[in-house]
């Protein structure tokens, strides 16, 4: 299952959600706010989700990669609005009956999410400004070529 | 005097298939369709080709190497430094014989080059312009400096801009969506709906709204993203973008219905 919340997230939540009797492997993920990018000061970060295709997307990747990888249970929750410098962003949190299962999974899922769940990441810089990440790679300067 | 210059070296790789080839007008390929818009108002008209193309006449290979159209531009200039070049692209359908007209009789000899404004970011539209024998310099001095955009150089040079003829007319294809928009206002098969579009994050901030009511004639997502860039001057181009309709992701080709949700989505940065 694949949420959404505006609030802080409980990792500890996450893992009591995917515990099972015949699950011998728990991995999980947690994204959290760094205090740089790419050579930038990073005072705090914004994070805006299109809500119900986010959720529709989010949880069609944690079922296809359950079904690729032999997975007991898989939770994601991503934060959206105002996090700061240490606040965690994303958490996923996988078991599985053998730890390869858990540990691939875990990874294809944040890989998964960071390509194609529709939810966009601003960056306030300590020197007042803000940049909507990766969005300048598609401005191209600001005119095409 | 004016010679014509239709550029068909382009390798056409996000269209997947040589648009000089592409049919827009009664069998006519688009090279054919290019050249003669050409003929109509300038002495001699040739075709631009890489240097790896077969030789005809009336063609202009590239002498610079593989550096895009300002390499065309520059290769056509020093085979014919005395004459003024219109320089076309090969893939815009929607161009019409009366756009060439305006941009000659626009033009003056004071300017080093006779531009029209682009629609969407009020910069020049580079691949269907005049460019004066005095632009030669600066042309030839762009490219050894690496610089290719013919962009770039319209803007350094002491140029005519002429107001945009509209969206449409300078509209290129590069894509299958972009085709199927192209067509559909050929035919005249275009039909008026009303959408909603719904703004997040980068693009809220840039239209100023989360959400708006617009009447389109657009035929898919793609030629809608179109018209909200000009409208709202969005810096964001189409490539690397994604579109949802009414919840779902789906292809840019999309066949538009009236009351309709989309959303533009570009690139993301959850995780």
């Amino acid at each position: 299952m694949f949420q959404l919340t505006e609030t802080p997230i409980d990792p500890r939540a996450l893992c009591d959600a995917v515990r099972n009797p015949s699950a011998g492997g728990f991995a999980s993920f947690e994204g959290w706010v760094r205090n740089h990018h790419q050579g930038r000061d990073v005072a705090s970060l914004e994070y805006e989700a299109f809500p119900a295709l986010a959720e529709k997307e989010g949880n069609r990747i944690l079922q296809e990669i359950c079904a690729q990888h032999d997975i007991v249970s898989a939770r994601c929750t991503h934060r959206t609005g105002h996090l700061h410098v240490g606040d965690i962003a994303i958490s996923i949190a996988v078991s599985a009956a053998h730890r390869d299962a858990a540990f691939d999974a875990c990874r294809a899922i944040i890989d998964s999410i960071k390509s194609t769940v529709p939810i966009w990441k601003k960056e306030h810089y300590t020197d007042g400004t803000s940049i909507w990440v990766k969005c300048h790679a598609c401005a191209d300067h600001g005119h095409h070529h | 005097m004016i010679y014509g210059l239709l550029l068909a070296g382009g390798r056409s790789r996000r269209m997947g298939t040589d648009k000089a080839a592409l049919s827009f007008h009664d069998g006519k390929s688009q090279t054919e369709r290019g050249l003669e818009l050409l003929r109509s108002v300038c002495d001699q008209a040739f075709v631009s080709i890489r240097d790896d193309q077969e030789a005809a006449p009336h063609t202009i290979a590239d002498a610079f190497g593989e550096v895009g159209p300002l390499g065309a531009i520059a290769s056509a200039q020093q085979a014919h430094p005395e004459v003024t070049w219109l320089v076309l692209a090969c893939d815009l359908p929607l161009l019409e014989k009366k756009h060439l007209h305006t941009l000659v009789d626009a033009r003056s000899h004071a300017s080093d080059a006779t531009y029209f404004t682009s629609a969407t970011d009020g910069f020049p539209e580079p691949l269907c312009t005049l460019w004066e024998p005095s632009s030669a310099a600066i042309v030839r001095t762009a490219i050894k400096s690496g610089n290719r955009c013919p962009r770039a150089v319209l803007k350094q040079l002491n140029a005519t801009a002429l107001p945009s003829p509209g969206l449409w007319p300078l509209a290129n294809i590069n894509t299958e969506a972009d085709a199927l928009e192209i067509r559909a206002r050929l035919n005249r098969s275009t039909t008026v709906k009303n959408i909603t579009v719904t703004y997040f994050a980068q693009l809220r901030e840039l239209t100023g709204t989360g959400s708006e009511s617009l009447t389109t004639d657009s035929e898919t997502p793609a030629g809608l993203f179109e018209e909200i860039r000009a409208q709202h001057n969005i810096p964001l181009k189409r490539k690397g973008m994604m579109v949802a309709v009414n919840g779902d992701f789906t292809d840019w080709t999309h066949p538009l219905a009236d009351g309709e949700e989309v959303v533009f989505i570009p690139p993301v940065a959850g995780g």
